[in-house]
This record gives C-alpha cells, structure tokens and sequence, in this order.
C-alpha cells in the first residue's frame, strides 16, 4: 500500500495540483495568523490552534478531493488490478491524501507554534498538534467521500464537498453535535487557555477519531459496493 | 476460473448489459472475446478482472494477480513512461528490471523517458500492454489489445500471450483486428444478444452474422477448400498471424447485372480455415443461395471498384465489367437473393468492377486509396503500420459505397470482422 501512496502523491504533486492548498494555507499564514501579546498571550496562542483547524477544515477536505480526483477513472481501474487487496487499494488514496494534508498542517502550525512556544504555553502546543491532526482525517474522509470514485458527477461531487463541510460544522451547533465535527467544543476548549484544551483534549479526540472512522467506514463501503 | 451465471447492469433499475453468462476460464488457456461494438464485451473483460461486481451469479476462482489492459490507455497523467512504470512495478514488487525486459520485447524502449501525455497512440498503448505483464499475472485481461501496434509489435504479442498461456496463466482479450485468427490455442466466445455464447468451429474462423441477413457476408470461394496459396500470392502479414491470402483468380468478384448488388468478394482467412457457411458454389461458379442469404445488406451496394495490386486479373478478363448484361447466374442483390436479373434498379445498385491495370477508373486515385477493405491484421496506425491505401501484394482495395443511413452499421460490422475500413465522406 505503501508504494500506492507514494504513488498517489507523486502524481497528485507532478501535477501541480498541490499549489492551490498551499498557496491559501501560505496567505493564510502571512495575511490572518498575526502576532500575540498582552496580558492574554498565552490564551491568544491557544486558541489560535482551534482557530487554524475551524480556517483549515475545509481546505483539507477540499485537497483530498483534489488527489483523489487526480487519478484519471481508467488508472484507478489500472491501479486497482496492481494492488496487493482491493481494501489496499481503496485506503490508499486517503491515506495518500492524509499524508499530504499533516504537510499542510506543518506548514499552518508554524507561525502558531513558534507564537505558542514564545509565549510559555508548553504542553498545549502539543494538544494544539495533535488537534490539528484529528481533524485534518476527519477532513480527509468528508473530501474522499466526495470523491470522483464515490460521486462520479463532478457538479454532484462538488456539491457534496460543500453540503458535508457545512453539514458537518453546522451540526455541532445543534442538538445533534454528537453526530456532529465538534468545531464548537474544540474552539471552545481552546480559547479556555492551555489549561483548557489539554483538559478537553481526550474527549474531542475519542470523538474525532469515532467520527473519522465512521465516515471512513462509509467511504470504504461505497467504494466497495458499487457494482 | 469460472463465471456462473453471471448477470450485470450498471445500475439498480438499467437495462440489463450482460446476463447468464457461464464461462470456464481455465489456467493456460487464451480466450478471445468478439462481437460487435457495443455488445458488452468490455464489460465481460472488466467482469472478469474483478473490476466490475456481477449483480447476480458469482465469479470464482480468480488468479490472485490480476494483469489488465484498458482499451484506451489513461495518458493523463504527469509521469514518463520509465517513472509511471517503475511506480506500478513498485505497487506489484516487481524489480525495474522487468521493465526493461518488457520495453525491448514490445518495443517502446525509446519512448520510456517521453512522458505519457506526449505519446503517440500506439505507444501509450504499449505502456498499457507492459503495465498488465509486470509480475506475469495469473490473468492477464486484454481489452483491443492489438489496436493501433505497430506490425512489429502486433506480431510479438501473440507470442508473449502464449508464453504467459504456457506458463499457466489465464489470458483473455478481445481483438476486432483478429490477429490471432489461426491461432489453435484460441478458445473463442462470442458476445451477443446480452450473453455469452461459445463460437463453434466454423464460426471460430468466420464473421460472425445476425440472422436478419443485415451483415456482411463475403461471397462464396471459388472453393469451399482453396488450395494453397504459392509463393508470392500470400499477402505479408505484419504481424504472421490470421494471413488472409488473396482471393483466387476466379474468386466471386463477377460482374453482375444491373440493379443487382454483388456478392462480397471471396477474402478467405486463411487457406485450411476457409469457411464453408457460404457452402459449395454452383456449378458454374457463381455463388449458392446459402451464400447469397448470408450475403445480407451490405447497406445498398452502389459502387464497388477493386483493385488488385497482385497484377492478376479478378475475374475472367473477357467478361464484361460494368453495367453489363447478367452471366448465366447472377450474383444476389443484397438482401434480395432472388431478384430477376434483369431487373431494372437505379443507378445506385450497380456494380463496377475495374481491371487492374485501370483500377479506381471513375473515382480519384486518393479517394478510392481511403477505403480498405481486408487488412491483414490490425487497422491503420501505430507505428510503421501500413496505410489503407497501400495495398501490399495479394491485397485488394475496395471501395464500398453504402447510403448514409446505413454506413455506421457497415463500417461497425467490418471493423467488428476484422477488415481495414476508412471513411471517406464525399
């Protein structure tokens, strides 16, 4: 599977469709994450790693959609006789795309890093991470479910892309948050200081990891069932 | 392998495309899928490779490594030919090496380091052919794989195939270009009427035709059994296989009567594997009613003019040759084998057939160089391939006139029997 990501990101990067995501996460960068200070600062910086993951969400399902739509139909027909296992075969291309979103989010998490480390928050810049990385999957699943190899019709896939991101942020306003990205409790959590999101880390985690894997799961059965 | 009862559509409630089809695919057997455009043959290949899910029946015992080869290779990708290789060896864990081993056999060494979007046709075609042979898959899954080789090549595959075949795997393709006509270790099924039927022996070498006499049929041999071909006569097949020798010299190319399309002229496949559907002719050399029934409409035959470039005559020189009277035994109109021969038809059925040294008298010599009919193997393109309009020794060219209506079935159906066909729409 290892050699299927590799070249899933090859053909995703050589095709220069990589420069979309990281031109917005490189403005994002210079223009909104600005300096930190006050009295505040430590929880300013915090917060900033709930901020970046709400900002970077939708990017990051955006760009799994963009490699996974990179691989022309007859390749993944092609790709897919070459595999070791078929389950191989349909993991590879989130896999491939989840890799290549933690490279975005290194590139996100360094301007707040460097403002988190320089104002003493310590550990919650870890939390902060790791965060990031849980809902770069979640992310990276919505984007595959959007995918040309599950929604065929670009108009619909789109389509798809944006009603998930939206549903999926929206509902953690409701009632139905448990089903829900937990965007509000993460930001919460971490605008609390680093005190704050370090307490609360262990629930949003179960909760993003439940959420990847169930729409994982969706994914790999529509990739399995079609006929 | 075996598929039992397989049945498929590509959606819940869609028309059905392939539907009880039981086939053994044994280990070390090559099996070679025709029938006409449309018919779902590619389906069964994809079926078969395990890309598509049958919606009912099951498909059991597939070989583990699974080589397949699309119709049309997906060139839209950013990699050269060397580095999209060398990831899908890296995918199968198979040393690089291989690549170089498969570049020299189906000859695109040249072109590993051009990247895909910039191949010719039939070179990336070839890369789809070498991606399929990494790893010497268990079954190796072609779709048209002769389509658009170069001759060379379209003669080292049938090679490569039956090596994969000896060594025990499962080999299945389709080939409108019937390169591997002759072939005795070619199990043959054919594809219609949404299943899958096995082609019998006359059939194996044969076009097959549907029962409304609506396909192409060519007309009767001079012999059901023709003797063999000298020296010189056979027509030189790029490839060595599925030769087509040139039409005896009294093969049907009869001048008939007005109003009264011709029989097709005789293009046996080969020699030994002449088929006798068309039956025994007439005493008087003409072609039987079996042959003029199976005749069917080649469309409204309104002009036909053959060129022989062997130098020998089509017919006996002394017969007339246009708009002439009826010979004692007229050949069938199409589709209406007992028309009288004097029947007084439009312009539009006549038949010209021109002596060679005049050949293509009443049309531009460039447009009458845009319809072959009966290539040895393959249709023009690739590299080095021969083009339509230069006929090779022993070869004929016929123009074939058909009404507009028409002409999209005639084309399908000769393309589908394995001949050279190039439109000119004039």
């Amino acid at each position: 599977m290892i050699a299927l990501v590799r070249f899933h990101v090859a053909g995703y990067v050589r095709s220069l469709r990589v420069l979309p995501p990281v031109i917005a996460v490189l403005l994002f960068s210079a223009v909104v994450l600005q300096g930190v200070g006050g009295d505040d600062a430590r929880r300013l910086a915090t917060g900033t790693f709930g901020d970046v993951a709400a900002f970077a969400f939708p990017v990051w399902a955006w760009t799994a959609r963009l490699l996974l739509d990179t691989q022309p139909d007859e390749q993944r027909a092609l790709s897919e006789t070459a595999a070791p296992s078929r389950l191989a075969h349909v993991l590879a291309g989130p896999v491939a795309a989840y890799a290549v979103n933690l490279c975005l989010t290194g590139l996100l998490l360094a301007v707040p890093t460097a403002q988190a480390l320089s104002a003493g928050v310590g550990g919650a810049v870890l939390a902060g991470a790791a965060l990031n990385a849980l809902v770069a999957a979640c992310a990276t699943v919505l984007g595959a479910c959007a995918s040309r190899a599950v929604v065929p019709h670009p108009g619909l896939s789109l389509l798809t892309l944006l009603g998930g991101v939206t549903a999926a942020l929206l509902l953690s306003m409701s009632p139905l948050s448990w089903a829900a990205v937990p965007m509000v409790e993460w930001l919460r959590a971490a605008h609390d200081g680093p005190d704050g999101l370090v307490t609360a880390f262990p629930g949003l985690a179960v909760h993003l990891a439940l959420w990847s894997a169930a729409v994982a799961l969706v994914y790999i059965a529509a990739r399995r069932n079609r006929p | 392998m075996r598929m039992d009862d397989v049945a498929f559509r590509y959606t819940r409630k869609g028309p059905w495309i392939l539907r009880d089809v039981s086939l053994s695919l044994p280990p070390g057997r090559i099996t070679e899928v025709t029938g006409h455009n449309g018919v779902g043959k590619s389906t069964l290949l994809r079926l078969v490779a395990g890309l598509r899910s049958p919606r009912r029946g099951r498909i059991i015992g597939r070989p583990r490594h699974v080589g397949y080869a699309p119709e049309r290779f997906p060139v839209g990708q950013p990699f050269t030919a060397r580095s999209y290789l060398s990831h899908m060896a890296a995918v199968r864990r198979v040393s690089v090496s291989a690549i170089d081993d498969l570049a020299d056999r189906l000859r695109f060494a040249h072109v590993l380091d051009v990247r895909l979007s910039e191949m010719s046709k039939g070179s990336a075609h070839k890369i789809g052919l070498a991606q399929a042979f990494l790893a010497g898959p268990g079954l190796l899954v072609l779709d048209e794989p002769f389509a658009g080789l170069d001759a060379e090549t379209r003669g080292a595959l049938p090679d490569l195939l039956a090596e994969l075949a000896a060594e025990g795997a499962t080999v299945v393709l389709s080939d409108h270009q019937r390169c591997l006509d002759g072939r005795p270790d070619v199990h043959r099924v054919r594809v219609a009427d949404g299943t899958v039927h096995p082609v019998t022996g006359a059939e194996e070498s044969t076009p097959v035709f549907p029962p409304s006499g609506q396909g192409v049929r060519p007309a009767a041999p001079e012999s059901a059994s023709l003797p063999p071909v000298p020296d010189g006569q056979a027509p030189a097949s790029p490839s060595g296989q599925g030769v087509r020798p040139a039409a005896p010299e009294s093969a049907s190319l009869q001048p008939v009567p007005d109003g009264q399309a011709p029989a097709s002229p005789s293009e046996p496949r080969t020699s030994a594997a002449v088929p006798d559907i068309s039956g025994p002719p007439e005493p008087d050399g003409t072609p039987n009613d079996a042959a003029r029934d199976r005749a069917g409409s080649l469309g409204r035959v309104i002009r036909r003019t053959a060129r022989r470039t062997s130098g020998a005559r089509t017919s006996d020189p002394s017969a007339p040759t246009s708009k002439s009277p009826a010979p004692a035994a007229p050949a069938a109109r199409m589709g209406e084998p007992s028309a009288p021969a004097n029947d007084a038809a439009p312009d539009a059925y006549r038949t010209h057939i021109s002596d060679p040294p005049s050949p293509v008298s009443d049309i531009p010599a460039s447009d009458a160089s845009q319809a072959r009919v009966g290539g040895p193997c393959g249709e023009a393109g690739g590299d080095g391939a021969p083009g339509l309009g230069a006929a090779e020794e022993g070869w004929a060219v016929l123009e074939v006139v058909v009404r507009v209506d028409e002409a999209d079935d005639v084309e399908a159906k000769l393309r589908a029997d394995g001949y050279r066909v190039r439109r000119s729409d004039r």
